[in-house]
């Protein structure tokens, strides 16, 4: 198995370097997006001064806050993938046809890509800023841990959503990408996947904040919440179903408050994510593999 | 006319440091490294003549013909165009002068050819009359009507070289500066150009000063050769002169019985220069310095010559030793 | 004066024809852009819905509709700049660098006009359509009243923040020409428009003077409403304000404009 997935490790290690060597304009980008990001805690702030109640769709400021800035660390260090371009390109060029020749999996390919570049973002850029964001916060008091179990816990499943999400957004990347081949609109379609996913997923906004308890209820069920909105919930300390508008059942129902119940919230967020990953991949497979009959047929 | 006097062009550059740590380091370094590009030349270029201006990669030929656009500030010295400094004067220059860069496209790109010209006209206040009477001579010399009406980026190398040098002639100015136009091109599209620029002159009595690698262009085209190495002009005069301002060249091409160890020509000292192929070896030496005798006998001993070319040295091999004796 | 005008149709003419060979582009590109406003207001509503109405430092209340209107006449002046000075980016991002900024310092046109002319940008009429439909459809959950010194004051605010974006970004991507790139530079100052899209109170005492005068993109977006919605200002008075801190950074961009460009030297061999 080992040996079957190094031949895809060139990719990882190219665009690893490619990106690395990209790290003074992140770093513009990074502050671009504070930037962006503090106006709208400032308009939070506004927000909470005018109401009259301390706490809003199950936020009180303090977690707003630290919940808006975790938010947009988490989407800007996850959400760089490539895939889409490369694979429009591709099409664009009809080189789609040569890729198919090689002996390795497209798909995978592009994964490993991903990966690399990622590598970098979040080694190299995110970890330091969670890790800076956690302290700051937790020293003013807008993050508060009930142990030093609880801690551990929200670490670990965080970690683990952030592949999950890397890989999930990686395959909706490859599969709009794979989209392109039937309907030659790529240009603007990237960008538009973007805004959607950041709408979604809870990075402009919690979830708990859409109008209409149906329409709460289907976009919590839509893959994008996991995405980014549950990871950095486990992280702070908050289980994502105890907000308004969930169709999961939250184990502090049946087990009362505890860390039990925070775990298992925990766990059935990754097991959800995890689904809506495999699943995703596997529309991408499969669109793919139609996609190459269709080049094959036409003798491409 | 184009006085060219002490002209100087040193370029400073921070040394740069490897590493994430020697990336602040060079921000805040002083360390800078200097290149002297050009260093002091000094010549005059008369109305109406075309000039070879010639040197290797990095000589500073470039780095002349962008000062003496405007586009790059002398260090010290001066570059005069009819009197006025170009990068003080530039706009007024910019109405007397044309200019082509081999790499680089002044067209625009995502439109039609006969869109860049019509802007042209605009930008340089040309008549309708001489619009008409120009266009008509640059496809006469370029034959570009046949791709005028394609957008520019559709355009093979050897249509868009057409196209950049109609394009800077367009508005008939003084001078027209060509920093290797005929670079990439086949053997037909260059003959094209080199016919264009000669009509150019001898009609129009445009001044040209053309920096080019390839030896015809300069054999076709050109009376007077400014040859340039390493930033300083060594030679600045007639082309049939340079053949014999550094000897008597005379080049020798040996048909040999087989491939031979070449070391035994070291035998002649430096005197000669040569390259070696298959089964011939091409020797360059001054005649003044060693006798022909001496080769063709060495020849036919030493080297089992089968057959054998004598010739003038060409501009090529002239250019090359010349610059080889400059390195020593 | 009027030669400048005849030149620049000129060029124009070669950016529609150029931008007509990609129309679908285009209306993605506009499709795009209403679906980033659609997902920004849209964020901005779901923020303030759930308080009456926003409470800022002043004491001043604002709905979501006056906000809405704030942030879509906000597009106006970026819309209109964005129509003109795009290429500026691309000089600041790489076209110093590459060197094909060289063919303006060869031919006898200002340099800030060519660059100017030689980019007329469509896809910021997108701008511009959801700004002017935004206007309309907040005013009329508004009781705004639309008198004369209102649209004198909007009019104003639209051209002459127009100019001060538009200096702002002569002035830094002017640093190009001495520095080889300024993109970025560039591209931080730029995105202090997003705070264009608020009412300038919310923001710390500190934030709001930078806003107002060093990057003045509160000043003919938020002010305004201020103004006309909640009669803080007199209107006339703040169009006089506001042009004149136009002309001001016009000016002082046309001075660094012309310092920079003297120390540009030409890349390559």
């Amino acid at each position: 198995m080992a040996s079957k997935l190094r031949k895809y490790f060139p990719f990882f290690k190219a665009n690893m370097m490619s990106v690395l060597s990209y790290r003074f304009n992140i770093v513009v980008w990074i502050i671009v997006t504070a930037l962006e990001v503090m106006a709208s805690l400032f308009l939070w702030i506004a927000v909470y001064k005018s109401s009259l109640e301390p706490v809003i769709n199950g936020f009180t400021m303090k977690e707003m806050i630290t919940y808006m800035v975790f938010a947009n660390i988490f989407s800007f260090t996850t959400f760089a993938s490539g895939t889409m371009e490369s694979v429009t390109d591709d099409v664009k060029e009809g080189t789609i046809a040569m890729q198919i020749t090689k002996p390795i999996s497209y798909q995978i390919r592009f994964m490993f890509t991903t990966l690399g570049g990622l590598f970098i973002q979040i080694f190299l850029f995110g970890f330091p800023m969670y890790i800076i964001a956690y302290v700051v916060f937790y020293c003013i008091g807008f993050v508060s841990i009930t142990s030093i179990y609880q801690l551990l816990i929200s670490i670990i499943i965080f970690l683990l959503l952030i592949v999950i999400s890397c890989l999930t957004n990686e395959a909706i990347s490859f599969f709009t990408g794979v989209l392109t081949f039937y309907t030659n609109a790529a240009f603007g379609l990237n960008q538009m996947q973007q805004i959607v996913i950041a709408f979604l997923s809870g990075t402009a906004i919690p979830i708990s904040f859409f109008p209409g308890d149906i329409f709460k209820k289907i976009v919590n069920f839509l893959p994008f919440a996991g995405m980014v909105q549950n990871p950095v919930l486990i992280l702070l300390g908050k289980s994502p179903y105890l907000l308004e508008g969930n169709i999961i059942p939250s184990a502090y129902s049946y087990l009362g408050d505890g860390l039990l119940s925070f775990a298992l919230d925990g766990i059935i967020v990754v097991i959800i994510a995890s689904f809506w990953c495999v699943i995703l991949s596997l529309f991408g497979t499969i669109l793919f593999n139609q996609a190459i009959k269709k080049v094959t047929v036409h003798g491409g | 006319m184009i006085e060219v006097i002490n002209l100087t062009k040193v370029f400073r550059k921070p040394v740069r440091q490897e590493g994430v740590f020697g990336m602040f380091k060079t921000l805040f370094s002083r360390k800078y490294e200097e290149t002297t590009a050009v260093n002091s030349i000094n010549f005059k270029i008369n109305d109406g003549e075309i000039v070879g201006y010639i040197g290797s990669n990095g000589a500073g030929k470039s780095t002349t013909i962008k000062m003496l656009c405007g586009i790059l500030m002398p260090t010290s010295g001066k570059v005069l165009i009819d009197n006025e400094e170009p990068y003080k004067k530039r706009k007024k220059i910019a109405n007397k002068i044309g200019v082509v860069f081999g790499q680089k496209t002044q067209l625009w790109w995502d439109i039609a050819l006969i869109e860049t010209f019509k802007i042209l006209k605009d930008i340089y206040q040309i008549s309708d009359q001489e619009y008409e009477e120009r266009l008509s001579f640059i496809n006469e010399v370029l034959g570009i009507k046949e791709f005028i009406n394609q957008p520019v980026r559709t355009l093979s190398l050897g249509q868009r070289m057409r196209a950049d040098l109609a394009a800077s002639w367009i508005h008939n100015p003084e001078i027209l500066f060509l920093d290797e136009p005929t670079i990439g091109l086949d053997v037909l599209v260059k003959q094209k150009i080199r016919d264009a620029i000669k009509l150019m002159n001898e009609k129009y009595h445009t001044t040209v000063i053309l920096t080019t690698h390839d030896m015809t262009d300069i054999e076709n085209l050109c009376s007077r050769v400014i040859l340039i190495d390493k930033g300083n002009i060594i030679y600045d005069g007639p082309l049939s002169n340079i053949k014999h301002k550094f000897g008597d060249l005379r080049t020798v091409e040996i048909r040999t019985k087989k491939d031979l160890d070449i070391d035994s020509l070291d035998h002649f000292d430096n005197l000669v220069t040569y390259t070696k192929n298959d089964c011939s070896i091409s020797i360059s030496f001054d005649n003044d310095k060693i006798k022909l005798e001496t080769i063709v006998d060495y020849a036919f001993k030493h080297l089992e010559a089968t057959d054998m070319k004598i010739s003038e040295i060409s501009i090529e091999q002239v250019v090359k030793s010349i610059l080889a004796k400059e390195d020593k | 004066m009027f030669r400048y005008i005849k030149l620049y149709f000129s060029y124009i003419k070669q950016s529609i024809i150029g931008r007509l060979e990609f129309k679908a582009d285009l209306f993605i590109s506009i499709f795009a852009f209403f679906l980033a406003s659609a997902s920004s207001l849209g964020t901005i509503y779901l923020t303030i819905s759930s308080v009456p109405s926003l409470i800022d430092s002043n004491g001043i209340s604002w709905t979501f509709w006056e906000i809405g209107l704030i942030y879509g006449f906000s597009l106006i002046p970026i819309g209109l700049d964005h129509l003109f000075t795009d290429e500026l980016w691309r000089v600041a991002y790489f076209r110093v660098a590459n060197g094909t900024v060289d063919r303006y310092f060869l031919r006898p046109l200002p340099i800030l006009f060519q660059i100017i002319a030689e980019r007329f940008q469509f896809d910021a009429f997108g701008e511009l359509i959801v700004g002017i439909f935004l206007i309309v459809i907040c005013s009329l959950n508004t009781s705004v009243c639309w008198n004369f010194q209102a649209i004198f004051l909007l009019i104003v605010a639209s051209v002459f923040g127009a100019i001060i974006i538009s200096s702002l970004k002569i002035i830094f991507s002017s640093l190009a020409f001495r520095f080889k790139k300024s993109g970025p530079l560039l591209q931080i100052v730029y995105n202090f428009r997003d705070y264009s899209r608020y009412p300038i109170n919310i923001f710390p005492k500190v934030l709001q003077f930078i806003l107002c005068f060093a990057f003045p993109f509160g000043l003919f977006s938020s002010l305004p409403f201020e103004a006309i919605l909640k009669g803080t200002y007199n209107c006339y008075y703040l169009s006089f304000i506001i042009a004149g801190v136009s002309i001001l950074f016009l000016s002082f961009s046309m001075f660094i404009w012309i310092i920079n460009i003297r120390k540009y030297e030409s890349t390559g061999s």
